[in-house]
């Protein structure tokens, strides 16, 4: 009904449009232009700035509407007849345009909006040319906002667009507005400072340059810019957007549009991360260690060390000697020559994209379920689903534009449940309900959900469903729920929530889902017939399993075992591929440290700091002869390599990637690569004619080509990729897995850590983004109760003091964490070369904190 | 033939009554007609402040782009221009320069205009990279010729 399509006339034009869609948004989409301000695609409608005023000839009904009508506000009639040329609709244009002009300064040339102004744009075309303005404008005090946006409130011209998306679209409602007619002022409230991690976007959206960007402020004009638009790749999230080059440096990055992942606006992670690309430890050349130290080299020199080293390690030990790691920050294309390299000329299967255990334990999860990863659910149906199940997942902090999502669905009557040890915070006012597990006992919480949720009548159904309705049959509630620390009626609650009649439910299962909640997690999205989205940190983690980054997995994710699989890969690369699963990054450490491993190639990522056994794993890395560290950037396992080479960081890149929802993107070079950079399946391409074993693929096009042939459905995107890109769905069919929980662990006393991703804060890209320094700092995390205990505030500096190593952070009073716990930034820890290892310890590691003395203070700057 | 030559003479004799045109440069030197231009003068406002605010509209509407402008904050206790931003660095390449003056049109504060003098030879081509140094009037005073231009322009002004 809603979808049904109509034709209006508009100036004579036929505009064709959805019944009942506004006026304005057919006639724009149809390239017909009448001036606004307030409307925006995404906002309610409040039809105020009236600049949008046309003459209805015809309602439709064969009669004129008496006044003039807001386009904006007018819903799409079929038959109807509109007019923006008529002489009334010029004089009240004119009018509109004037009074918007009486109070607005003529500062054009100073302000930052100029040149991509529609209030400048549109005066041009529908105001008069001459002012009659006399008298004063109207001056409003100076006011600061916050690092991202700086205000210059006189240009404001009160369309409240900030004020609507502060309220819709984040929840923070920071903006709201005071006084009156031309005294009517927009600002943030003195209490509630604008912190919020979408902040950036009404930059975007202000129709003016009363919001405009503060690290972009002066630095260049918007004529003398070129953007590429395409994917964002700091979060698997994938929003589109354009990032604005002058000349060869990188200028700003604002939103691009795409309805099927981020509507239109992008975090302000996404919007800041590129700061990493011209700052920070960028490699950029190539490094061989000499003399313990390392040392520039030219490429030729530092692959033909690489080949040397491990032409020896594999003429003594064979391929199985050789492992590597990464692909989850490089593009699809790289990833999978770089499988290629290892299986095609190291004739070795112990390729890995997998760094961290999450990730990990979350794709074999859904590897055991559904025989394949990803392509379970979408981002947009995250956004009018009418159920979602959140696991572990903190979606502000972790994929900022999934919480948008979350709670757009809210908005239109979803019903949230977030199984996550702290009481999240997604700026509902309602609908959000909390089961706050031990951390660790998740996957113990999940499966007292799946019983409640049996209980009022949810049947498994399918394969394996015996097994688990069994399993589930067997299971106490009550037990259940005493064990994992919740309570039984809240379960029961959220279970009918969750059940609405025939309803799309969604399953988000982030970081936080971690062993079995990642299984039990997906065993809930079969229960609840639901979407499934599991969302990892590394941007193209999908894409890089995709392309066979795996160590029992071929591209296209056939399995090792499938000989066809084998030899269609040995017909595209030349060389046989061995029948063996290789080590994966679990079996990795300790196969080094008995040295059946004996070199390790690092492509892209950093186990020494990211890896939440850091110990165990630099012992490894000390213990491996030969480590090869392929990267942007210099991280904290740089110490351990032996040679380094520079990598081009995802700016720079051209190339697809594939975001969590299996949607692949194209990926357009903003910038040339900083120093000797060269793309990754260039160099593994020379590096293969180094090792005297030159692989086919050594082109762009050979590489897509070689891929195309062997991940099916990859054939379509890497040839032709649509704009918004293509998601890669997969049918919705699985396999429950009833797998016995773990014992309980007995009740811990004392103070509890876990570490969780912030998304600003993790790795080494984020670390060299000068502009990400203003968000939140990296702070110890302590429920009220607890920070009392220790005597400290907010901002004091606390001293964590774990596995026999102290660091020294502030403090930040959360209520939303229980009693007992503390959370800090994962990857942030660790950044801090040897520091501390807290996520080994099942349920989060034993940690002692007290008040630090206040004499030395460590600085400890996110 | 001979009235051919007779016709020549006539010319001659002709010209020789006239008045003189040819100016004895350098002890002499024209002057330049109201609207001439020439070497690009920046101006200042008669509080000594810079009129240019570093818009880089100039440099948009230079047809061979010789005209580089990078702009920066004002510092508020000592402002360089008034507004918040200005130029801080402004140059022009006067080799590229064709002198069409649509830089002057698109100033919208009259800060840089096309002066009326025209001896600047160098004798490097880097020389003819004109700095914020050389092209800053120290007071536009001194200009009263370049004042006139600037006053029948409609100029924004700033609170
Ligand atoms: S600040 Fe910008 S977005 Fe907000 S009301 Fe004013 S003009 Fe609109
Ligand atoms: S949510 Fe992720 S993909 Fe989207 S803008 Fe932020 S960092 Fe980029
Ligand atoms: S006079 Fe013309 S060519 Fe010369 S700097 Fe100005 S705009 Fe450019
Ligand atoms: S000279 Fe004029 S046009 Fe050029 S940057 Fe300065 S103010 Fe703008
Ligand atoms: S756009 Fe219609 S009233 Fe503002």
């Amino acid at each position: 009904m809603a979808d049904q399509e109509i034709t209006f006339t508009l100036n004579g034009e036929a505009v064709a449009a959805k019944k009942g869609e506004p006026v304005l948004e057919a006639a724009l989409r149809r390239g017909l232009h009448i001036p606004h301000f307030c409307y925006h695609s995404y906002l309610s409608v409040v039809g105020q700035c009236r600049a949008c005023l046309v003459d209805v000839l015809d309602a439709g009904n064969g009669k004129p509407v008496p006044k003039l009508q807001p386009a904006c506000a007018t819903p799409a009639i079929q038959g109807m007849v509109i007019s923006t040329v008529s002489p009334r609709v010029k004089e009240a244009q004119e009018g509109v345009f004037e009074f918007l002009l009486k109070n607005h300064p003529l500062d054009c040339p100073v302000c930052d909006q100029g040149g991509e102004c529609p209030l400048q744009d549109q005066t041009m075309a529908y105001a008069k040319a001459v002012s009659r303005t006399h008298e004063l404008r109207r001056i409003y005090p100076r006011k600061e906002l916050s690092a991202y946006v700086k205000p210059e409130m006189n240009r404001c011209v009160h369309c409240t667009r900030c004020i609507r998306f502060t309220h819709e679209i984040d929840g923070g409602g920071e903006f709201g507005w005071a006084s009156r007619g031309d005294r009517t002022e927009v600002g943030i409230f003195e209490d509630l400072p604008l912190t919020s991690i979408v902040s950036g976007n009404v930059i975007d959206i202000c129709p003016v340059g009363a919001l405009t960007d503060n690290k972009y402020r002066f630095t260049a004009r918007v004529w003398e810019m070129a953007h590429a638009e395409g994917p964002c790749t700091l979060c698997s999230v994938g929003c589109r957007q354009r990032v604005w080059r002058a000349g060869d440096e990188l200028k700003r990055v604002t939103a691009g549009e795409n309805p099927a992942v981020n509507d239109a606006w992008i975090c302000d992670v996404g919007r800041y991360g590129w700061s990493g690309v011209h700052a920070g430890e960028r490699i950029l050349r190539p490094l061989i260690r000499r003399e313990g130290r390392l040392q520039p080299a030219s490429w030729p020199e530092a692959l033909g060390h690489i080949a040397r080293r491990l032409g020896a390690i594999l003429r003594e030990s064979g391929g199985g000697a050789v492992a590597g790691l990464g692909g989850a920050w490089a593009t699809n294309e790289s990833a999978f020559q770089f499988g290629a390299f290892f299986r095609e000329v190291l004739g070795s299967n112990s390729v890995d994209c997998r760094v961290h255990p999450r990730d990990l334990a979350q794709t074999e999860a859904q590897l055991a379920a559904f025989g394949a990863v990803g392509g379970q659910g979408s981002i947009a149906g995250l956004g009018r689903a009418k159920g979602i199940l959140l696991v572990g997942s903190d979606p502000f902090e972790e994929h900022p534009i999934l919480a948008l999502q979350v709670r757009k669905a809210a908005r239109g009557g979803a019903a949230v449940v977030s199984v996550h040890p702290r009481r999240i915070d997604l700026r509902l006012h309602s609908g959000l309900r909390h089961l706050c597990p031990l951390p660790g006992e998740e996957a113990r919480a999940l499966r007292a959900l799946a019983k409640a949720l049996a209980e009022a009548g949810a049947a498994p159904s399918g394969e394996g469903a015996e097994g688990y309705a069994h399993a589930l049959a067997s299971a106490d509630l009550d037990a259940l729920c005493r064990e994992a620390d919740i309570d039984p009626r809240e379960a029961r609650e959220a279970a009918r929530a969750l059940r609405p009649e025939g309803a799309e439910v969604v399953v988000l299962a982030g970081p936080g889902a971690q062993a079995e909640a990642a299984a039990e997690a997906a065993n809930l999205a079969l229960l609840l017939r639901a979407e499934l989205l599991f969302a990892s940190t590394g941007p193209n983690l999908q894409g890089a399993l995709d392309m066979g980054l795996h160590p029992a997995l071929l591209p296209g994710g056939r399995p090792l075992g499938d000989a066809a699989a084998r030899e269609a890969c040995q017909g595209a690369w030349g060389g046989p591929v061995g029948a063996a699963p290789g080590l994966s990054s679990a079996q990795v450490w300790d196969a080094l440290n008995e040295r059946r491993v004996r070199a390790l190639y690092l492509f892209g990522c950093d186990p020494a700091a990211e890896h939440p056994e850091g110990a165990r794993v630099r012992r490894a890395l000390e213990a491996a002869e030969f480590v090869v560290l392929h990267a942007s950037h210099a991280n904290a396992s740089l110490d351990y390599a032996e040679v380094v080479l520079p990598a081009p960081t995802l700016y720079e890149e051209e190339g697809s990637v594939t975001n969590l929802e299996r949607r692949v993107q194209r990926l357009r070079r903003a910038v040339k690569p900083l120093g000797e950079a060269r793309e990754p399946w260039r160099a593994f391409a020379e590096l293969s004619r180094a090792m005297e074993a030159p692989m086919r693929a050594h082109a762009l096009d050979r590489v897509r080509l070689q891929a195309r042939l062997l991940c099916a459905d990859y054939a379509g995107p890497l040839s032709r990729l649509p704009e918004e890109g293509v998601r890669l769905a997969r049918e919705r069919r699985g396999a429950f897995r009833a797998a016995a929980l773990p014992p309980a662990a007995p009740p811990a006393g004392g103070l509890r850590l876990i570490l969780a991703p912030a998304l600003w804060l993790s790795g080494s890209f984020a670390a060299s983004a000068v502009h990400l320094k203003d968000m939140p700092r990296a702070a110890l995390r302590l429920s009220p109760p607890d920070a009392d205990r220790i005597g400290a505030g907010e901002g004091d500096e606390a001293e964590v003091e774990l596995g026999g190593r102290s660091l020294r952070l502030p403090v930040r009073v959360d209520a939303s964490l229980p009693v007992g716990l503390a959370q800090a930034p994962e990857g942030y820890l660790a950044a801090l070369r040897g520091g501390l290892d807290a996520g080994a310890a099942r349920g989060g590691a034993a940690v002692k904190v007290r008040a630090a003395a206040a004499a030395p203070r460590v600085k400890v700057g996110g | 033939m001979l009235a051919e030559i007779a016709r020549g003479l006539w010319l001659t004799l002709k010209h020789s009554w006239r008045s003189r045109v040819t100016v004895q440069y350098p002890d002499e030197r024209e002057e330049m007609p109201k609207g001439y231009r020439g070497l690009h003068k920046l101006l200042r406002w008669e509080d000594g402040l810079e009129r240019c605010v570093g818009c880089k509209l100039c440099s948009a509407a230079c047809p061979v782009d010789c005209i580089f402008v990078e702009s920066a904050e004002n510092d508020p206790a000592r402002p360089t221009s008034k507004g918040e931003r200005y130029a801080s660095v402004y140059e022009i390449n006067e080799l590229r320069c064709i002198f069409c003056g649509y830089c002057e049109e698109a100033c919208p504060v009259g800060a840089i205009v096309l002066g009326n003098e025209y001896e600047f030879c160098q004798d490097h081509r880097d020389k003819f990279l004109y700095a914020k140094r050389d092209l800053l009037v120290r007071r536009t005073e001194d200009y009263p010729e370049l004042k006139a231009r600037y006053d029948e322009k409609r100029l924004l002004t700033y609170v």
